[in-house]
């Protein structure tokens, strides 16, 4: 399973990426899935047993992700926050 | 029997020649010579599209390909063209999608690739030129996106003098090393060609 990070801009998505491969966090840049927004943007996703420490890397540089969603394993997707 | 020495000669004569001798020629053999694993790949492919069976011997520095035509060219054109379908091929010239900043470029480029997995219609070949084929080379972020598509059956060509000219030749991770011979008929035997 995994979680996706939606962030207010595309900047924030590109230094929360860097923040969290300098980590060595497995993370990916995704198009934000149809289910979750119309608007054309990227997310990070993650592995869902590793986003509570991937939110808090984020926090500590001062970046904040908008929304979080779990990719369930029938492809829906599930707001965490 | 007839043997073409290609030896020595440069991406795309191989190929060229190959299609020069294989043209008139039914249901008999021909054995081309090449010394290079590029060219071997290259005519292989390319006779083997052309309906020839193709025996490979190694000797010395050189390959010695035996291609035998079994159908004529008209019969495997029909079956191709059957196949295919829509035949649409994506033509990427660049890592980056779109001109402006690099960083986004490269983002959007993965944004489109992952995307064209998610959707129904697959073109039937992704080809990447000049820069593009850092695309398809070791280090490059979209590598598990590209054998994805190549195991869908989307055929991924590089274009094998800017894998040389960017140092990538032994780097290549997924798909083929291509030439401009091919390259250039596929766009033009293309239904569509995107170039997002």
């Amino acid at each position: 399973m995994t979680c996706i990070l939606l962030f207010q801009s595309v900047h924030q998505v590109m230094k929360a990426e860097k923040v969290l491969k300098e980590r060595g966090m497995a993370v990916d840049l995704i198009p934000v899935p149809r289910e979750i927004s119309s608007d054309c943007g990227v997310a990070i996703e993650v592995p869902a047993e590793v986003s509570e420490k991937a939110l808090c890397f984020i926090g500590e540089r001062g970046l904040s992700c908008v929304e979080c969603y779990q990719r369930g394993d029938g492809g829906r997707f599930e707001k965490k926050q | 029997m007839k043997e073409i020495d290609c030896r020595g000669k440069a991406c795309p004569h191989p190929v060229l020649m190959t299609k020069q001798a294989l043209e008139g020629l039914i249901e008999e053999e021909v054995i081309l010579i090449v010394d290079n694993e590029a060219a071997r790949e290259n005519v292989e492919r390319f006779a083997k599209s052309q309906g020839c069976a193709v025996t490979t011997e190694k000797r010395g520095p050189d390959f010695h390909l035996r291609l035998q035509k079994v159908k004529s060219g008209e019969d495997h054109k029909a079956v191709r063209e059957k196949r295919d379908g829509a035949n649409v091929v994506v033509y990427l010239n660049s890592r980056f999608l779109g001109i402006g900043d690099e960083a986004l470029g490269s983002i959007l480029m993965r944004s489109f690739l992952k995307t064209l997995l998610e959707l129904e219609t697959k073109p039937s070949r992704l080809i990447l030129i000049n820069s593009g084929v850092w695309l398809s080379s070791e280090g490059s972020d979209v590598l598990e996106t590209l054998k994805t598509l190549s195991e869908k059956g989307v055929e991924i060509l590089s274009c094998g003098t800017c894998l040389d000219f960017y140092g990538l030749k032994e780097k290549l991770k997924v798909g083929v090393v291509s030439n401009m011979f091919t390259i250039a008929q596929a766009l033009l035997e293309a239904e569509r060609v995107v170039r997002p």
